[in-house]
């Protein structure tokens, strides 16, 4: 018997942790009970960060990450949760699960990590203590991120400047007006108290973040074939789909729960919408540029996916 | 092996460790290794590994900063010039040069970030001066160690900042919880100063003396001014706060004082290095340990544990604080905090304590061990720089010991003094 | 904090040299590494909240006065300050050693017990570098990168702890051999 320890950063109780012990369950199902999962809720192993550099030397087996973070590590690996890019979650969930999972697996084994699916993390929006509809409301803004180099270039892109905000310091920099805006998902955003301090979220729909169950690639090959099979199988049972729509309507509860307690929504308008996506495309050449070679084939393949879903 | 041999060999391994004088740092990676090869996965890496995790964080550069500002602080006339303030605007109190030290001591922990750095800068120069104007000696000894004290609950705090790496929590918010308490405490210390120097005689105030005091103050005042004030007004974060100090305090010295000439800088900031050169790898090494403690399980258990021990949270409290007070008298704050904070503060935090109030009742009963035997910083260091004997400080920060005690309890029941002003 | 912690350069004679040398070495290495850390934060506040404002109000592009990942830069530089600051501190005397029992040996045997301590701990920190040299090599093999706003190969910093430890233990090792050249403990340290 096998245990594998799966960290992450959800705490216990919430959707994403409710899905990892729903695959736990059936990894014990799928592989006769020779392979456990146990799992460490709410970053208890570490941020997200250290976490997948630990995932790599197989330190820890198993990490269920934001795509964003995982990318700090494998740059071209932003590309399934690109800025801006999906025009809805049904396009989307064509392309990710049709197209992108291969390009994506494959990018992530250039660490040693084997990516086994992806799940959802939710979408990413500006919060503030007043709302950030238009380019013009937003020149010259702080907005608190993680810092990369693709981050950095999107929200220059949008004329506003980038700053690394640790998440401890979030609510406070918010507060004292280090940054005027920061991004965070909607569960994050209301379950944190952040809407107390900052209560107007924008939904711009800037980035629709998936998740992915990252495994190391040195404690999969010291499995069997057969448990390798088993874990993929065991995460297929709920498809990434039904996973999406789990997470997303958990967020519209909570944002309706965000309202109900006197919070603001922003919805954009078409011509607001059009505002933010005017730059966009130079911005998709600038990843691609950031990320190289490697980047290249993965824009190619997002590419590739959307054609084929349009038809 | 047993849980139970394993305890034991770790405790006698620790006994050789000390028998033979190793350093701190040795100690604690030799445990870390011992936990690794016996309840982890044996895999001696790990713990580097951690060690890189926890330094590669940008929280931790305020330390740096604090510690050079405080030294070249320290190097230049800073404290001379706060205290002639103070005491042109206290001296006509009965104790008045008494509450002018320790309302100094109270600016000076507003730009230091330190106890000892407090103490010494302000003590060096106010204690000949009250031992001069026939103030008792023990009662001397006991203002400027104390009100050194108030060096690190007070922002900007290194103790506060480590906390809240090990807890990841919120330093801007520990630095505001420090406030309030600080303040209670140059109060209490204000009132028994005036109280217990009651039949000293008194001078008259000078208008001259204020304005002359002020003249050559300003800068100094103004920079408890700039660096609080870029905290509090989200000019700067912490880190930046401190880096904006430095500079501003290097071109005060530098310029304007004219104190601080090139080699000096050279030196402070070879006094920085050594500091961060022992305390860094501590804390990477601690962490490290309770990394693995973690992943092992043991705070959850611990929390489970006194969970069940203890049936309300003031029974818990009040055993937590009576174990930080003997921590306190047996270890230095800033190793008390990296090994403790990590496991107690999940457990306060089940006992439904806020973990920045819980951060502040860290801070406050390790300040008190600064002054109690037999580890004392301020007391060793005293000892030194003022040459008394050691049972003559110990005497003499005695009363001040039973003032921080009631603030302390103060803080606990009445907790708005330190959450009034954290969001 | 401000006390007075004996010096290496207050001794000479052949190993002595080197010591010194050396710790000279350490002290401005560890002293560039700390200087860029004050100045590039402190440029990073200017650049934000004086310099940026001032392009903008005149309409002129701010890319290029921002430097990327000026934090994270910081970090590395007092991580680099940080391992070299751990040979200062040994050559200071200002590492932590608890004296709980050093009582507990008759006092004639100190002498002995500093010299075994000295090869004890010289021979752990070799070791801790032996082990932090493995761990640095397995991120070099994995192409770790830096997180946050820089973008480079995190080995080549790493490198610096194997290197610290290193330079402590052989620092021990040498006290052992050469006891004289061994830095007094100061009564109390922080
Ligand atoms: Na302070
Ligand atoms: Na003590």
């Amino acid at each position: 018997e096998t245990t594998l320890r799966l960290a992450t950063a959800a705490p216990q109780g919430t959707p994403w942790a409710n899905q990892l012990d729903r695959f736990a369950a059936a990894v014990d199902t799928e592989t006769a009970g020779k392979v456990k999962i146990e799992v460490f809720y709410n970053s208890q192993l570490g941020s997200e960060q250290d976490v997948l550099a630990q995932v790599a030397r197989g330190r820890i087996d198993i990490g269920y990450f934001s795509n964003t973070s995982a990318s700090l590590q494998v740059p071209e690996a932003i590309f399934p949760s690109l800025y801006m890019y999906f025009d809805d979650q049904e396009e989307r969930s064509c392309i990710l699960d049709n197209h992108m999972l291969e390009p994506t697996r494959n990018a992530f084994g250039t660490r040693s990590l084997y990516l086994i699916g992806f799940g959802e993390v939710g979408p990413n929006h500006v919060v503030g203590k007043t709302g950030a509809a238009t380019p013009a409301e937003n020149e010259g803004r702080k907005i608190g991120v993680s810092v990369s180099p693709i981050a950095n270039s999107f929200w220059e892109t949008q004329g506003m400047i980038p700053t690394s905000v640790p998440i401890a310091e979030s609510a406070s920099s918010m507060q004292t007006g280090i940054v005027d805006y920061t991004l965070f998902p909607i569960t994050f955003y209301v379950a944190s108290g952040l809407n107390k301090i900052a209560p107007v979220i924008t939904l711009a729909g800037v980035q629709q973040n998936s998740a992915v169950l990252l495994m190391s690639e040195r404690v999969r090959n010291g499995l069997s074939e057969e448990q390798q099979a088993a874990i993929d199988r065991a995460w297929a049972v709920v498809p990434a789909t039904q996973l999406r729509e789990e997470i997303l309507g958990f967020e519209a509860k909570l944002l309706e729960a965000h309202k109900a307690g006197g919070g603001t929504v922003v919805e954009l308008t078409p011509e607001q919408e059009a505002a933010w996506r005017a730059p966009m495309d130079g911005f998709y050449e600038k990843a691609v540029e950031l990320t190289g070679e490697a980047g290249r084939d993965m824009f190619e393949a997002l590419e590739a996916g959307r054609a084929a879903c349009a038809k | 092996m047993t849980g139970l041999v394993a305890a034991l060999l770790l405790v006698a391994f620790i006994l050789f460790l000390l028998v033979i004088r190793q350093p701190l740092v040795v100690i604690l990676l030799a445990v870390t290794a011992f936990v690794h090869l016996v309840w982890g996965r044996g895999q001696l890496d790990y713990i580097v590994e951690d060690m890189w995790v926890s330094l590669d964080k940008e929280l931790i550069l305020a330390i740096p900063m604090f510690l050079l500002c405080g030294g070249v602080m320290t190097h230049g006339s800073t404290a001379k010039r706060l205290i002639r303030v103070a005491a042109s605007l206290v001296g006509h109190l009965p104790g008045g040069l008494g509450v002018a030290c320790i309302v100094s001591c109270g600016v000076f922990a507003a730009i230091s970030g330190s106890s000892v750095v407090t103490m010494l800068a302000i003590g060096s120069v106010v204690y000949p001066a009250m031992k001069e104007a026939g103030y008792s000696n023990r009662f001397a000894l006991g203002a400027v160690m104390s009100g050194g004290t108030l060096g690190m609950i007070i922002p900007p705090s290194i103790p506060l900042i480590i906390y809240g790496i090990v807890t990841e929590t919120s330093i801007i918010d520990l630095f505001l919880a420090g406030v309030g308490p600080g303040l209670l405490l140059v109060t209490i210390f204000s009132i028994y100063a005036i109280w217990s120097n009651r039949s000293m005689p008194v001078t008259r105030m000078e208008r001259s003396e204020i304005a002359a005091a002020f003249r050559e103050g300003i800068w100094a005042l103004l920079m408890p001014v700039i660096l609080l004030g870029g905290i509090y007004s989200g000019y700067f974060t912490a880190t930046e706060s401190g880096a904006v100090a430095l500079l501003y305090a290097v071109i005060i010295e530098a310029f304007v004082h004219r104190e601080l000439k090139p080699a000096d800088f050279y030196k402070v900031y070879i006094e920085a290095i050594t500091l961060v050169g022992a305390l860094f790898p501590l804390i990477a090494v601690a962490l490290s340990l309770n990394l693995v403690l973690t992943e092992n399980r043991v705070p959850v258990e611990m929390v489970n544990l006194l969970r069940d021990w203890f049936t309300s949270p003031l029974m818990f409290i009040i055993t937590v604080n009576l174990l930080l007070l003997v921590v306190g008298a047996v270890m230095t704050t800033n190793e008390a905090i990296l090994i403790l904070a990590p496991l107690l503060m999940p457990a306060a935090n089940a006992f439904g304590f806020d973990p920045v109030l819980f951060g502040i009742i860290m801070i406050l009963n390790l300040e008190i061990g600064y002054l109690t035997p037999p580890v004392g910083l301020n007391l060793m260091v005293a000892m030194t720089a003022f040459r008394q004997r050691f049972g003559e400080l110990a005497m003499a920060a005695l009363p001040f010991i039973g003032l921080m005690i009631l603030s302390l309890a103060l803080v606990i029941w009445q907790p708005w003094i330190a959450m009034g002003l954290v969001g | 904090m401000a006390q007075q912690t004996p010096q290496p350069e207050d001794i000479t004679g052949g190993p002595r040299r080197v010591l010194t040398i050396w710790h000279k070495a350490e002290c401005w290495i560890a002293f560039a590494a700390f200087l860029f850390i004050s100045v590039i934060i402190v440029y990073d506040v200017i650049a934000r909240e004086v310099i940026i404002p001032i392009l903008q109000a005149f309409d002129l592009p701010t890319g290029t006065a921002v430097i990327r990942g000026a934090s994270k830069l910081g970090v590395y530089g007092l991580i680099v300050g940080a391992f070299f600051g751990l040979g200062i501190a040994t050559a200071s005397g200002a590492q932590i050693v608890p004296k709980v029992a050093f009582g507990w040996v008759p006092k004639a045997w100190g002498p002995l017990v500093d010299r075994a301590s000295d090869v004890f701990s010289g021979a752990f920190f070799l070791a801790a570098a032996w082990i932090a040299f493995l761990f640095v090599q397995s991120s070099r093999d994995l192409g770790m990168l830096t997180s946050g706003g820089v973008r480079i190969e995190v080995w080549f910093i790493q490198a610096v702890m194997p290197l610290g430890f290193a330079s402590v233990g052989l620092r021990y090792l040498c006290y052992a051999i050469w006891p004289d050249s061994r830095p007094i403990l100061p009564e109390f340290a922080e």
